[in-house]
């Protein structure tokens, strides 16, 4: 059985990068909860991550650049040969994608006062619900506790097979 | 010869298929994890140790024709990677229980420590033969 050793620890960062950015994702949605000024105009949206397994993909193998034969400008010159390497293709597991909600409705608020009010006196707030990014919050950080033990646990085995050399 | 008599006996191809079977189920309870929250993923698994008893209870198969491919000499099998075919619990996004695979993994964390030093102790007492 081939098992690429390398493998293993892509499958564990992919989803490591995919919890960390669904954080990042909660963070930013959490500090714009307020926010009803944005560069594109409006109140800021409310961003939210979707998850896609790419497990059981194959990786791909990829002719590594540069494989131009050499030239022989001295006849003492040997052949070069073309260098075909072949790296070891990415095999990650899980591929997080952030997209920007719009279906959620935006929170009205009458405030005259305010600097962004439209002119009836309505702020548009951000989508974005505290309750469900910290609901978020925990799921990611859960997820990316068990998959930091996944990592863990596959290091260890592979130390385990190299200590069958070792005795 | 001397390759097939010192290495040959069948104990050493079946802690040997056992480590192969503890690596992969950690790859794929690794990919588990990771599709901890993926909508409609599948969970996987790995059947290796019922395997063995199946191998066991079927009888040794005859080649007919030159075609045919053999059966594994040694009559380990190899391990098989499947998905399993659990319905997604009411109000879940998929059928990765997160609790059940961490313990899954630390039992097969535990057996494959237990191979592996079992492995490297039969190199020993060979080698201490040997010498």
């Amino acid at each position: 059985m081939k098992l690429n050793y390398l493998n293993g620890m892509q499958t564990g960062s992919s989803a490591l990068s995919a919890y960390r950015k669904w954080m990042d994702t909660v963070s930013e949605n959490l500090a714009n909860a307020q926010t009803t000024r944005t560069a594109a105009g409006g109140p800021y949206r409310r961003k939210q991550v979707s998850f896609e397994a790419l497990a059981g993909k194959q990786p791909v193998a990829r002719e590594a650049p540069g494989t131009a034969e050499p030239t022989r400008t001295h006849r003492q010159h040997m052949g070069g040969q073309k260098l075909a390497v072949q790296q070891a293709g990415e095999a990650p597991a899980v591929r997080a994608r952030v997209t920007e909600d719009a279906v959620t409705p935006a929170a009205k608020i009458y405030d005259p006062s305010h600097p962004d009010a439209d002119a009836d006196g309505w702020v548009e707030y951000p989508n974005v619900n505290p309750v469900t990014e910290m609901v978020n919050l925990i799921l990611a950080s859960r997820a990316y506790e068990a998959n930091v033990a996944a990592l863990a646990t596959e290091k260890r085995i592979q130390e385990m097979a190299l200590a069958i050399g070792r005795a | 010869m001397i390759r097939n008599l010192l290495f040959g006996a069948r104990s050493f191809a079946l802690t040997k298929g056992g480590l192969d079977a503890g690596a992969l189920r950690q790859r794929v309870i690794s990919e588990n994890t990771a599709n901890a929250v993926t909508p409609g993923y599948q969970a996987r698994k790995v059947a290796f140790e019922e395997l063995i008893q199946e191998a066991r209870d079927t009888l040794p198969l005859a080649r007919t024709q030159a075609g045919h491919i053999p059966a594994q000499p040694d009559g380990v099998p190899a391990p098989r990677e499947s998905t399993t075919r659990d319905p997604i619990p009411a109000g879940a996004i998929n059928n990765v229980d997160l609790e059940q695979e961490l313990v899954l993994m630390k039992q097969n964390e535990i057996h494959y420590n237990a191979l592996s030093q079992l492995l490297a102790r039969k190199y020993k007492g060979l080698e201490q033969a040997i010498r």
